[in-house]
């Protein structure tokens, strides 16, 4: 590792160090927002100037004492310290004492902050502007004794500034623009979410809700949500003199409304439902710590949202099940990435949770009974299933069904669903004649499996004598076990096979899904299914491992990529992407030319990528969307379909923001994945495959495909991949791997 | 076939898969070779659907000697099947009907420098039959620098007669174990599979475990001294039809033991034998007679019938030892193509040669045929339609019913210019 150079360690930490310190105050990460917020801090230019200062102690403090660089670029450690700055910039009178007072402030600040992140972070509870409160708290109460240290009027006499900064123009700009004659409400609305910069003019309001619209459209309707409810509460109850001033709308109330309604909690109608719930509890909550805190002499600020928002927030993490609500699993500073990446990887990455399991058969059998079935799968042993083969006119046997052996599954091979230790063997029980049952030793010649300590599963009525393994052996996924018979509650040969939780025969059974196996459709095709639990009827088989796809898609840690491209026919270039492994064993392809990441899985059935972070115009970003989902079992042609995070779409068009503002509620537009093999000239260890895969917009009933792609195995690995949009046309070969 | 002996079946069959024998014989002429794409769709995912029951990694390989009619190929290409071919001849008609180089098998012990070299080139893999063969492609290897894949054909007693001892190398001796050293130790070959084919119109799956055991043998042993595990292990062919063979007691669709009894006997084998989940070696199969021997009829014509000088009745067919070359090996059922009298009576069935040994049938129990009926010949899939021969007469055309029962002709009838076409008259004699 080199040292980065001072001009690329400001340029690649310090810069978006101080910006995200700006941008973080709304929840987000966006630099159109961080530089309007900054250029309306400097409205007020000492309280502005004062802001930024004291970011940049914080941040000297930060880098100097070895704090994480992670956190330190994301601003976190550093907003507050930002708070404080313009806070002081604004009530006191600039000049030397006030400087070292503030770095002071600005050293305790970033003091507080680390502390909190700690103290709060163990409960996973967020530390909010808590610090700049108690900063403030600080500052103000032994202000006083600063004999030197000026208390000013000047933001209330801002107009002052205003002059001193541009003269008569920019004053005559700033007295029309506030003089507009526009709704009240409007005018309260911007006027609050200026004070949040403590600047209640509608200028600094209007700009920084413009930017706000532009980086979030949730954040901006909650701040509309946060200010309308806020307002009628205050209506309602008669509170409004005491409650309702510029700065507590914006710091308080909003402030609740961006963090329940869409930040920490994935924006839903029930986060939204809340918020409007919770705004007139902060409202008491503030009234109380008005009076309170003025016995004292000190300001609230912010501490009610702060309060309210952890009250909160802690409360959920209590529940026992969680429905709605969800505390977002992995913070993006954007509410609509949070809400769309959940959502779509609800549903796709739910396999992340399971120990694979598999079908414990071989080639196509049918379900006859499934979870909760007619015959025996009842209560406790409902989730259970039943496997019998069928012929193509549906009888599960031949010749007339009266020998054991005209049954299609009787004689045929059982497998262990997944790796385990063999528990145990029942292995005495006679197969039954066709017809009759044994109820005395119900379950037959079992077999139970430990996969997991409390994962277990039983497969029954097997033919005695046939068992391959004996108790205390470790199997691997797919060892053969034993042959399907006719023992135990059991009229005709069948395989039974169960998930439970206790290691005894016949135990409790789960609900558990296989990963992943074929389902055959009535037109002769076959559907992957990915891990659903069968039905009754389904006629289904074992997903087999193709080892050539595997290992070209098996990009191992500590190597890297290298490839050659094109883009737009421009001069080729070279490019090298490496592959990582995180602290929790995830794997990840690194570009370090563009600091992009892509996270992804090969789980020896499917390649897929679990997130993309970084350039949307990276090379690695058309990597990612060509191969976000390679199915790598036996080579069907049939198409494989996933969905893509709105979000994760390189430009936002005006219909997307549309979407971003009902999308709590309801997503109107889907982005789908194809991929499929369009050529498959591969026998036993050699040859190429070749994929394509496209990305398809659909949004109500039109359907648009936005980009196709193509890529190319052989058995040396990944060794060509193309992407083409209606912009972009990118051809890359790869050298080596 | 009940307590009192097999029946006699003269049960007339009008329609092949609902088109009407009479129709398709007026429209393509007699004799003609009908063949049912759908039975032979419904055999292939049948046999696929058997052994995938039981094993995980399935490759079936189409033999082209069998039937190498190209759209009877492509049917079974269509459906995932490689090929298997025993002649460079074969090799370009696989490669013609679009199969890829590395999904071909080439076997026999034919195999020319240049079908050596080309196969080597595409990546075709190389069933090696004889020293001689293994020793001029590891001298082509090293001249063209190939790299060619390759298996080797072993033979084996498996208690069944006759031993098929001449094609391969010999397991009991030691031969095959040597000439897999010999690959493993040469610099260019690739050894990716064992291949064995033990015999045809096998009636014994036992047969097939033992050869599966032996050929897993080998890779096992292969394993553990080079480290190196085989791709795969083919077991040939050999899979019996329904047809019942002359001379057997009762007939073919009683005896001959179903595929899934030949798919048990070498899955338990192979699984069974040790080798980890994911070093299982890729079971091939070459199964030709078996997938198409009843997706075949053969439609004819009676020409005359007469009494032989010991008083039996004789019926004399448009179609004899020269297209259905199987008669000489099996007592093919024979259906009338319409509905005649209810009295049947045992006759002998001649072909239309002019030599004597062309016999049908030298026994069958037929209603009386007049001169101008029309017979069906059923299971004629396998072997006739590359046996047969022009001899004395042209050979007929062959007609192919799809899966929606549309007839498609496949292969014309041969005429007398395709007969002269490669024939050449010197000077001398023309004038």
């Amino acid at each position: 590792m080199s040292i980065p150079k001072p001009l690329v360690f400001l340029q690649k930490e310090v810069l978006p160090a101080i910006l995200n310190s700006y941008s973080i105050i709304f929840f987000l990460d966006n630099k159109v927002l961080a530089s309007t917020i900054m250029l309306v801090s400097f409205f007020n230019f000492w309280a502005g100037f004062s802001g930024l200062v004291s970011v940049l102690i914080a941040l000297t403090i930060g880098y100097s004492m070895h704090l994480d660089k992670q956190t330190l670029r994301s601003g976190l450690f550093t907003f507050n310290a930002l708070l404080v700055g313009i806070g002081m910039g604004t009530f006191f009178d600039p000049g030397l004492v006030f400087f070292s007072l503030l770095a002071l402030a600005s050293l305790l600040t970033i003091l507080l902050s680390v502390s909190f992140s700690s103290w709060f972070g163990k409960y996973k509870l967020p530390f909010l502007s808590v610090p700049f409160v108690i900063t403030f708290w600080f500052i103000v109460l032994p202000s006083s004794h600063f004999e030197n240290l000026g208390l000013t009027q000047r933001s209330i006499y801002w107009i002052n500034e205003v002059y001193a900064v541009g003269g008569n123009n920019l004053l005559d700009f700033f007295q029309t623009v506030d003089n507009f004659k526009v709704n009240s409400l409007i005018d309260i609305y911007l006027k609050s979410i200026g004070s949040i910069l403590f600047q209640s003019n509608v200028l600094a309001g209007l700009l920084i809700s413009l930017a706000l619209l532009y980086s979030s459209r949730i954040l901006f309707s909650l701040s509309v949500i946060g200010f309308l409810s806020a307002y009628f509460f205050a209506q309602f109850t008669g509170s409004e003199a005491a409650s309702i001033n510029y700065y507590n709308i914006g710091a308080n109330y909003m402030m609740v409304a961006f963090a329940i309604g869409g930040y920490f909690i994935i924006p839903s109608k029930q986060s939204y439902l809340w918020t409007v719930l919770l705004i007139p509890l902060t409202s008491l909550v503030l009234l109380f710590f008005y009076k309170l805190l003025s016995y004292i002499q000190l300001p609230v600020f912010s501490l009610p949202f702060s309060f309210v928002t952890i009250l909160f927030l802690y409360f959920l993490q209590m529940r026992t099940q969680v429905k709605s609500l969800i505390i977002t699993p992995l913070q993006q500073n954007s509410p609509e990435k949070n809400l769309y990446t959940f959502s779509n990887n609800k549903d796709r990455l739910s396999g992340l949770y399971y120990i694979p399991l598999h079908l414990p058969l071989m080639g196509e059998w049918t379900v006859t009974q499934a979870h909760n079935g007619e015959i025996t799968h009842k209560g406790d042993w409902g989730q259970a299933f039943d496997f019998m083969i069928t012929d193509h006119e549906g009888k599960t046997y031949k010749n007339n069904g009266i020998a054991l052996s005209d049954f299609l599954c009787y004689n045929k091979p059982v497998f262990a669903a997944a790796d385990g230790y063999v528990e145990s063997i029942i292995d005495s029980v006679e197969d039954n004649v066709i017809g009759k049952v044994n109820t005395v030793s119900n379950w037959g010649n079992s077999i139970v499996i430990r996969h997991a300590s409390g994962l277990y599963t039983q497969l029954s009525h097997l033919k005695k004598g046939s068992f391959k393994v004996t108790k205390g052996d470790f199997v691997n996924k797919g060892d053969m076990l034993a042959l399907c018979g006719n023992s135990g509650r059991s009229p005709e040969p069948h395989v039974h096979f169960q998930v439970q939780i206790y290691p005894i025969i016949g135990s409790r059974t789960i609900t558990y899904p296989f990963a992943y196996y074929f389902k055959q459709l009535a037109d002769d095709k076959q559907q992957l299914v990915q891990f659903e639990i069968p039905k009754l009827g389904d006629k289904i088989s074992n997903v087999s491992i193709d080892k050539f796809q595997f290992n070209a898609f098996n990009l191992l840690p500590d190597s890297s990529f290298t490839f050659k491209y094109t883009l737009n026919n421009s001069v080729e270039k070279n490019l090298s992407w490496d592959i990582y492994t995180d602290a929790y064993n995830q794997k990840y392809v690194h570009c370090s030319q563009t600091n992009s990441v892509a996270y992804f899985v090969n789980d020896g059935y499917m390649f897929y990528f679990t997130a993309f972070y970084g350039d949307k115009s990276s090379i690695l970003y058309y990597f990612f969307l060509s191969a976000y989902k390679i199915f790598l079992g036996e080579t069907t042609k049939n198409r494989l379909d996933d969905s893509l995070a709105l979000s994760m779409l390189a430009s936002s068009k005006f219909y997307t923001w549309i979407n971003d503002f009902i999308a709590p509620f309801y997503n109107f537009i889907r982005v789908s994945f194809h991929s499929n093999i369009i050529e498959s000239e591969m026998s036993l260890n050699k040859g190429t495959i070749k994929y394509s895969s496209e990305i398809e917009l659909k949004y109500l009933k039109k359907s648009k495909i936005i980009s196709r792609s193509e890529l190319t195995i052989n058995e040396t690995g990944i060794t060509a991949f193309e992407y083409t949009n209606d912009k972009i046309k990118m051809k890359a070969t790869c050298i080596n791997l | 076939m009940n307590k009192f002996g097999s029946k006699t079946e003269n049960e007339p069959v009008t329609h092949i898969e609902s088109v009407a024998v009479k129709s398709l014989m007026n429209e393509y002429g007699s004799p003609l070779f009908v063949i049912s794409e759908k039975q032979i769709r419904r055999n292939y995912q049948n046999a696929q659907r058997i052994f995938k029951t039981r094993y995980p990694k399935v490759q079936f390989a189409w033999s082209y000697k069998t039937n190498y009619n190209n759209a009877v190929c492509r049917i079974f290409h269509q459906e995932g099947s490689w090929a298997e071919v025993v002649s460079g001849f074969e090799y370009e008609k696989a490669l013609g009907n679009g199969v890829s180089g590395s999904k071909i098998i080439f076997n026999g012990p034919d195999k020319s420098d240049k079908d050596l070299i080309t196969a080597s080139q595409n990546g075709s893999l190389i069933h090696i039959d004889h020293y001689d063969e293994l020793y001029t492609l590891i001298r082509l290897s090293e001249e063209n620098n190939l790299k060619p894949r390759v298996a080797i054909r072993v033979n084996m007693d498996t208690g069944i007669y006759p031993k098929w001892d001449r094609f391969g190398f010999n397991f009991e001796n030691g031969q095959a174990w040597n000439a897999l050293t010999r690959i493993i130790n040469s610099q260019n070959l690739e050894l990716v599979g064992i291949h064995c084919h033990i015999g045809t119109f096998m009636l014994s799956p036992n047969a097939y475990a033992i050869a599966a055991r032996n050929l897993c043998e080998l890779a096992w042993t292969a394993k553990e001294r080079f480290g190196k595990m085989v791709q795969y292990i083919d077991l040939g062919g050999g899979f019996p039809s329904t047809n019942t063979l002359k001379g057997a007691y009762l007939p073919g669709t009683d005896t001959v033991p179903s595929i899934d009894q030949f798919a048990d006997a070498i899955s338990d084998v192979i699984l069974g034998y040790g080798f980890k989940q994911d070093e299982l070696p890729l079971l091939i199969l070459e199964s030709g007679r078996a997938l198409i021997d009843d997706a075949g009829y053969l439609l004819g014509t009676v020409l005359a019938t007469k009494r032989l000088s010991d008083g039996r009745r004789a019926t004399i067919m448009d179609f004899g030892l020269n297209s259905l070359f199987t008669s000489l090996w099996y007592e093919h059922k024979i259906s009338p193509a319409q509905k005649l009298g209810n009295q049947n009576e045992e006759m002998v069935m001649f072909g239309p040669l002019c030599m004597n040994i062309d016999v049908v049938r030298e026994s069958i129990n037929m209603p009386m045929l007049q001169k101008g009926d029309q017979v069906v010949v059923h299971k004629v899939g396998a072997y006739n339609m590359t046996q047969w021969m022009q001899f004395i007469t042209y050979r007929p055309a062959i007609v192919l019913i799809d899966t929606e029962n549309n007839t498609h002709i496949i292969r014309k009838g041969e005429d007398l210019r395709y007969m002269e076409e490669l024939e050449n008259i010197p000077e001398h004699l023309k004038s």
